[in-house]
């Protein structure tokens, strides 16, 4: 352990002030860094989400005019993917993960440093095209062309902004597999490993192979606009189609980094606030591992409506709908550690049952699109944005929450308070199903989703979605001010946070050392 | 060579291999996207 010594007595004199976060390499810090910008990008997307909703409160235009309207659909998915609920995850992998390991640090911690500042410039440069000519990106997150293609000042800047987010996510997978192989303390072998260790290493493979994938296809929109190549122009000889292909054999996978981090936070809190072991560990592992390897053989199932043979949307409609199966080995597992279970329900493990319950609508509406002939009838639909949204809002991001109030006590040394945590959770879980429910009907009956004006038939689901989303976005306030609250003082919290809570990271204080374990633990 | 050398051996070639496979996915789909 000489080298871990030398490197804690480098650290002693690291710098105070702005410096320290600027020149920091130690995890801890850089997973405050990424979950504060997350929470950022979250107030920021939610804002534009507002903008949408305020705008369909009412058939007839409003607010915004239809430009404006379409980029804020834009931004918003754009910022919350790539802003919001990816670096809170990689925020959480950064904290928990050397501490869950028995790690003294990442791997390659200069390389986090970086990864994390690369973040604020790439959404500088993506939110500075609001003020841009032309305005921002219009054509859809999805950037298919030639829709995309038409966008004004504002596309170089995008594309740099997308390969910057590229970048610094293929720098974090890396820094998060590395440490994982090679930083496990003595005797914690992989099938020893918490499941949110587990879903990170996957969710790490994915990321490597997929972000390169995006990077290669806007490449290929740069070059198509501004260099003279033909790859998604008919008129050269080009395909726009192949670029659905592509986009989506990197955006099915991005599912599931999306929502295999929150999996392993849900195997986390589940078996403290039962006071079980989690039911069928191995099981988890394999259905993690499964869901990754089906997420590389979907992707066609975005796209069943461009007109493919039929023996390509049958393979597409059968293997989505295999995904089914190890989630629900997944869902069921969680249920069974429940069973019989001592269980209290603390608010970490209120937002991991919201999730369980939601995330499995989300699941459900899923599979409804997976049957290729109803897809015809719900493509593009706001049946579609219902199911997305119900899968990464009280799915994703609802695993956030519940990460944040269940280790909060854990980074800061003080109890949040647990009567606003409640009203919070009760708050977000009525007005999040006010928000997304009603979408299921509307879009049932016709309403096509990214559009600004709608008929009159759908105007009363509208103007509860609305009222929903203003509803949801508030109270995010509340989480904002019961986490600042925490973080300045509060009774104090013990090592061991929760009673049932098991797991390495709760050995040590609270808050922990500077350097988690500067000696290996002992792992049983 | 001592434990933690060999460790952070590891972790280099750990990184330098995924960036390599990850350097192969961009190049690789120019590479197959201009073969038409």
């Amino acid at each position: 352990m000489s080298s871990a010594t030398a490197h804690e007595a480098h650290h002693e004199e690291h710098p105070s002030g702005i410096m320290r976060w600027i020149t920091t390499t130690n995890h801890k810090d850089i997973g405050t860094l990424y979950l504060w910008f997350a929470f950022i990008m979250l107030f920021i997307g939610g804002a534009m989400a507002l903008v949408i909703r305020a705008e369909l409160f009412q058939p007839g235009l409003q607010f915004v005019d239809p430009q404006f309207f379409n980029s804020m659909t834009t931004m918003h998915a754009l910022i919350m993917i790539f802003g919001a609920v990816m670096p809170a995850f990689t925020g959480l992998a950064n904290w928990l993960i050397p501490m869950m390991i028995g790690a003294p640090d990442m791997a390659l911690p200069r390389m986090n440093n970086w990864s994390f500042w690369i973040l604020p410039f790439a959404f500088a440069i993506l939110l500075s095209t609001l003020f841009m000519e032309g305005g921002a990106p219009a054509g859809g997150w999805t950037l298919y062309p030639p829709l995309t293609l038409q966008t004004g000042h504002a596309l170089p800047f995008m594309i740099l902004s997308i390969h910057m987010m590229g970048l610094s996510s293929i720098m974090g997978a890396i820094n998060i597999v590395a440490t994982i192989l090679n930083m496990r303390a003595p005797g914690m072998t992989l099938m020893k490993m918490p499941l949110f260790v587990w879903t990170w290493l996957i969710t790490g493979y994915l990321l490597i192979a997929v972000m390169p994938v995006l990077a290669g296809a806007v490449t290929m929109l740069l070059t198509d606009k501004f260099f003279g190549t033909s790859f998604f122009n008919a008129a050269g000889g080009g395909d726009p189609v192949m670029f659905q292909h592509i986009f989506w054999f990197f955006g099915h996978p991005e599912v599931y980094i999306l929502i295999l981090p929150s999996f392993g936070v849900i195997s986390s809190i589940v078996p403290t606030f039962a006071r079980k072991p989690l039911f069928g560990y191995s099981s988890m592992v394999y259905a993690t591992a499964s869901i990754a390897f089906l997420s590389f053989i979907v992707w066609a199932h975005h796209m069943f409506t461009v007109g493919m043979p039929l023996s390509g949307e049958l393979f597409f409609m059968f293997a989505t709908m295999l995904i089914a199966v190890p989630t629900g080995v997944k869902v069921f597992n969680w249920v069974a550690t429940m069973w019989k279970g001592a269980l209290t329900f603390e608010t970490p493990m209120l937002f991991a049952l919201g999730f369980i319950i939601m995330f499995t609508i989300g699941g459900f509406s899923g599979l409804m699109l997976a049957i290729a002939p109803a897809d015809f009838q719900y493509h593009d639909s706001y049946f579609v944005v219902a199911h997305f949204h119900y899968v990464l809002v009280p799915g994703s991001v609802f695993a956030i929450i519940a990460a944040v109030y269940y280790w909060l006590p854990k980074w800061t040394g003080h109890m949040y308070n647990e009567r606003l945590g409640k009203i919070h959770f009760w708050l977000s879980t009525i007005f999040v199903n006010l928000t997304f429910f009603p979408m299921h009907f509307v879009g049932l009956a016709g309403m096509p989703r990214r559009i600004p004006d709608y008929a009159l038939q759908f105007a009363d689901y509208n103007a509860l979605s609305s009222i929903g989303a203003f509803g949801f976005g508030f109270s995010q306030l509340l989480f904002l001010y019961i986490v600042l609250q925490t973080v300045r003082g509060g009774a104090k919290a013990g090592d061991r946070v929760w009673e049932g809570a098991d797991g390495l990271e709760w050995t040590l204080p609270s808050p922990p050392p500077y350097h988690s374990f500067t000696t290996p633990p002992a792992v049983r | 060579m001592d434990v933690e050398t060999r460790r952070r051996r590891r972790i280099w070639w750990t990184a330098v291999v995924l960036g390599l496979i990850a350097a192969g996915f961009y190049l690789g789909f120019f590479y197959v996207m201009s073969k038409g």
